[in-house]
């Protein structure tokens, strides 16, 4: 009896390792696949929706090409489906890094198109979101891509290099999604564009909910990120008036003409606090702290002397507050909190939760109030 | 004839008839019984012997030459001439013949009413050699030969303590072989050794074979792919683990000892990493046991990913990976399979061919079969590595048995992969450790300290910390005195 039951059950288990595996998740053998690793979308004169898939190229004969499949249809499945038929690989999704969307669909909105990738469990959420002003087709297109396997992984690196280098803030499909939903911060989106044949980022989109209304430079960003992220190691080029330290400076470069001076500060870090001091008339005061390390000046002066020091600090405070008052003063006419006062706000009504137009209407009449302080606390080997 | 050879009061007869019925009744005409008549003073007496059972110079000096320079032919002469302790006096055909098998010669006295056996059997054996399966750098070298005495003899060296306890037993009807069951009666648990001499007891075969085949025989689960009883060749393998508390058998003719019981980490463990300093000892031991689980897990985690999970493949192996994939005409599953069946077989053949065949097998088969197949395109070069790592760290386990089965179980977990992807792999770990946390070595706990969990034995399993931090026996060996030694104050 128990011989005949192992056998039986011996028999059913190697009856079911050959009739499971049809009611699995289908074979993705790799050879077979065409890996997705960058998607752009654009809106062609018919109104069609225009995409550009990037796929990893396995043919070890071609070294250096990217797989390029254009394909148009009326919603992103179709333009998928419609790409698959284009392809001897099953075009599948599931390295995912960039999704790259043309000016065209930035100025209506892009949330529409990032709703289908929610639904695709295949899709990592880390992949990074990004815009530009040229066609996306065009900046796909790009033939110089470094050493990377293909242009979708070298945009992939470029934006990920950036946000680690704190240089912009990060917008993979998550953290967009969240300041989407999320009333009173408005996500910011790279802008890439090409020069040269070569894809870079010198610009931020600042978004209003999921349309592109306004850009931001890099040293925006910086202000931006003070007030909205927390830096580790930030790295900014300040400009500034070059008279107060005019009797610091030392004889020989006395006869410089110029009369601004750079400085770059170095493993920066802040801490900084809002708070809504008056609900009724929307008054913030922000303090920020700031400690950095200077390692380049445009003129040489004795930063032993703390005096200089002292000159410095208090010249680095009355530029950024200038600076961050001009950013804050964009943003309100284009009516997009960047910096997210809006989440301040809700936080401080509770019971009722902000919905995006009422901030939308309170937003341009903030009044902010900034006070940086910094404090240098090494001037490294360069004197 | 038959009737008369059987009955007790067989003597006396004629020395012709003795002989004649040895010869015909009890070895079948085997042409190698010798014998010489002797006659001393009228009275006639017979040497029956063996020729290749005896050392033939010992018979003729010791024996044939002193009855016959004998003043009188009887047995208290003779026994007082010859020189060898433990002569016999028998009465029956049929002992006599079975003393015969055991290299006793023979000598019989017309009209006496027994027989005289002396025993000068001719035991051929080697020299004690180095250790060969289980080798060390360091520490010592010397392995058990195929005799008992030579082995027990080992041991009492290394053991010189009064309370090694000897049991023997006497195993297999056809072929009786003598089995030594060994403990230190101080420190063994007693359940331990009762449990082994029950085993021992109730074992009913008709032949023992070997060390190893008696294992079979007495383990817990012999259906199970791991060994639970631990083979040694290594002589101060098996007094540690005797000090340790454990249990250990010693079968004739065997050249390896058995040792239970025994938890599954101990198939990891080398006499050398206590020789060595604690730190390498323990960084051996952890890497050991890494060594184990990748030895397992690479093959079916390519298979697995290539056929099902492109998605967990960093960016820049994926890249490498499918330029080496596109020109493999098979599935993952099938390359995998024909990699590891080929390796297997360049084992397999390197360890049946002589040594210096086998050196060349190694590289044929190695260097040349696997760059060809690569050029080939049978197989991806990124998968040769990968099998050749897990055939590598394979053979990083110390016990021959244990790697074998390290090397074995890997192919169903690769099926399952290639059917059924990471739930197949999962499955079959699960798999895994619901049979290893079942198992048990002599009715203890074999996934010790795992499983029961016992913290307190992780000072000498997983690792191997200073002594003066592990002064303790394993807990799990459940041993009468748990200290070592006691901690100096220090």
């Amino acid at each position: 009896m128990v011989n005949n039951r192992k056998i039986i059950f011996v028999f059913i288990s190697l009856l079911s390792l050959m009739i499971i595996p049809g009611c699995g998740h289908s074979k993705n053998v790799i050879e077979e696949l065409g890996v997705a690793s960058a998607y752009g979308l654009d809106i062609n004169e018919q109104q069609q929706l225009d995409g550009t898939t990037v796929l990893y190229q396995f043919n070890p004969d071609i070294t250096n090409a990217s797989q390029i499949i254009r394909s148009t249809g009326e919603t992103f499945s179709m333009v998928r489906s419609n790409a698959n038929k284009k392809s001897g690989y099953k075009i599948v999704n599931g390295k995912l890094d960039t999704i790259l969307f043309g000016p065209t669909i930035a100025k209506q909105g892009i949330v529409p198109y990032l709703d289908t990738i929610e639904r695709d469990a295949a899709i990592s959420n880390m992949l990074y979101v990004t815009m530009s002003e040229e066609p996306a087709r065009d900046i796909l297109s790009a033939s110089n891509y470094e050493e990377a396997p293909n242009i979708g992984v070298y945009l992939h690196s470029l934006v990920d290099k950036s946000v680690r280098n704190e240089e912009i803030v990060s917008s993979t499909f998550h953290e967009f999604m969240r300041s989407y939903y999320r009333a009173g911060r408005e996500p910011l989106v790279p802008i890439i564009s090409i020069k040269e044949n070569k894809a870079s980022i010198d610009k931020v989109g600042i978004m209003h909910g999921d349309t592109h209304v306004g850009n931001l430079s890099l040293d925006e960003v910086f202000l931006v990120r003070l007030i909205r992220d927390k830096f580790q190691s930030g790295r900014i080029n300040l400009e500034m008036d070059i008279e107060p330290f005019k009797q610091y400076i030392e004889e020989s470069q006395h006869n410089s003409r110029k009369d601004q001076m750079y400085v770059v500060l170095d493993k920066l870090k802040n801490n900084t606090q809002i708070k809504l001091t008056n609900v009724d008339d929307l008054t913030y005061k922000v303090n920020v702290n700031l400690n950095a390390r200077i390692i380049e000046t445009s003129q040489q002066m004795t930063l032993e002397n703390p005096k200089v020091v002292k000159i410095l600090e208090q010249q680095i405070n009355k530029k950024l507050e200038e600076d961050l008052k001009t950013v804050l003063k964009k943003s309100q006419q284009i009516n997009s909190d960047v910096f997210g006062f809006g989440v301040k706000y809700n936080n401080h009504t509770r019971g009722e939760e902000l919905t995006r137009e009422q901030w939308q209407d309170l937003f341009p009449n903030i009044e902010v109030d900034y006070n940086v302080s910094t404090e240098i606390k090494r001037f490294g080997t360069v004197n | 004839m038959k009737r008369r050879s059987r009955q007790s009061n067989y003597f006396p007869c004629k020395v012709e008839t003795l002989q004649q019925d040895l010869f015909s009744d009890f070895f079948n005409s085997s042409p190698d019984l010798a014998s010489k008549k002797v006659s001393v003073e009228g009275k006639t007496a017979i040497i029956i012997y063996m020729d290749y059972l005896v050392k033939e110079e010992e018979v003729f000096s010791h024996v044939t030459t002193k009855i016959q320079e004998a003043k009188q032919l009887d047995y208290q002469t003779i026994e007082s001439d010859i020189p060898i302790t433990d002569i016999m006096e028998l009465k029956t055909l049929d002992e006599i013949g079975g003393a015969l098998l055991e290299g006793y010669v023979c000598v019989y006295i017309e009209k006496e009413k027994s027989s005289l056996v002396i025993p000068v059997p001719r035991i051929d054996q080697r020299k004690p050699g180095k250790a060969e399966t289980e080798t060390l750098i360091f520490g010592p070298r010397i392995s058990f030969s195929e005799s008992i005495d030579m082995n027990m003899n080992f041991i009492h060296k290394r053991l010189d303590t009064k309370t090694l306890t000897v049991e023997k037993f006497i195993i297999g009807d056809m072929i009786p072989t003598e089995v030594r069951l060994l403990y230190l009666s101080d420190i063994a648990n007693d359940e331990a050794v009762q449990e082994m001499r029950d085993r021992l007891n109730s074992l009913k075969i008709d032949d023992v074979l070997e060390s190893s085949a008696l294992t079979q025989y007495i383990e817990d689960n012999s259906y199970s792919i791991f060994p639970q009883f631990l083979v040694t060749e290594l002589p101060d393998r098996f007094c540690y683990s005797l000090k340790e508390g454990r249990v250990g058998l010693l079968v004739d003719k065997s050249p390896s000892g058995v040792i239970a019981p025994v938890s599954f980490l101990s198939f990891f463990q080398t006499t050398e990493d206590i020789y060595t300093r604690w730190n390498m000892g323990s960084f051996i031991r952890l890497m050991r046991i890494v060594a184990m689980f990748l030895s397992i897990t690479l093959t079916p985690l390519y298979v697995a990913a290539l056929t099902y999970h492109y998605e967990i493949i960093p960016d820049a192996l994926l890249v490498s990976l499918g330029h080496s994939r596109s020109r493999v005409p098979f599935p993952p599953l099938l390359e995998a399979l024909i990699l590891e069946f080929l390796i297997e077989l360049i084992r397999e053949a390197g360890a049946r061919l002589p040594t210096k065949v086998g050196q060349t097998m190694g590289i044929v088969g190695g260097i040349v079969i696997g760059q060809a197949i690569v050029q080939a395109g049978f197989t991806s070069n990124i998968l040769i590595i990968i099998v050749a790592l897990s055939a590598l760290a394979s053979f990083t386990t110390p016990s021959y048995l244990m790697g074998s089965a390290i090397r074995i179980i890997r192919f169903p977990l690769i099926l399952l992969a290639g059917f059924w992807g990471f739930i197949g792999l999962i499955f079959s770990f699960a798999f895994i450790a619901i049979h290893l946390v079942k198992q048990r070595s002599l009715s203890f706990p074999y996934f010790v300290p795992i499983y029961p969990f016992q913290p307190r034995d992780f000072d000498n399993s997983f690792l191997r910390l200073p002594f003066l931090w592990s002064n303790k026996r394993a807990y799990s060996n459940r041993p009468k005195k748990i200290r070592r030694f006691q901690k100096p104050n220090r």
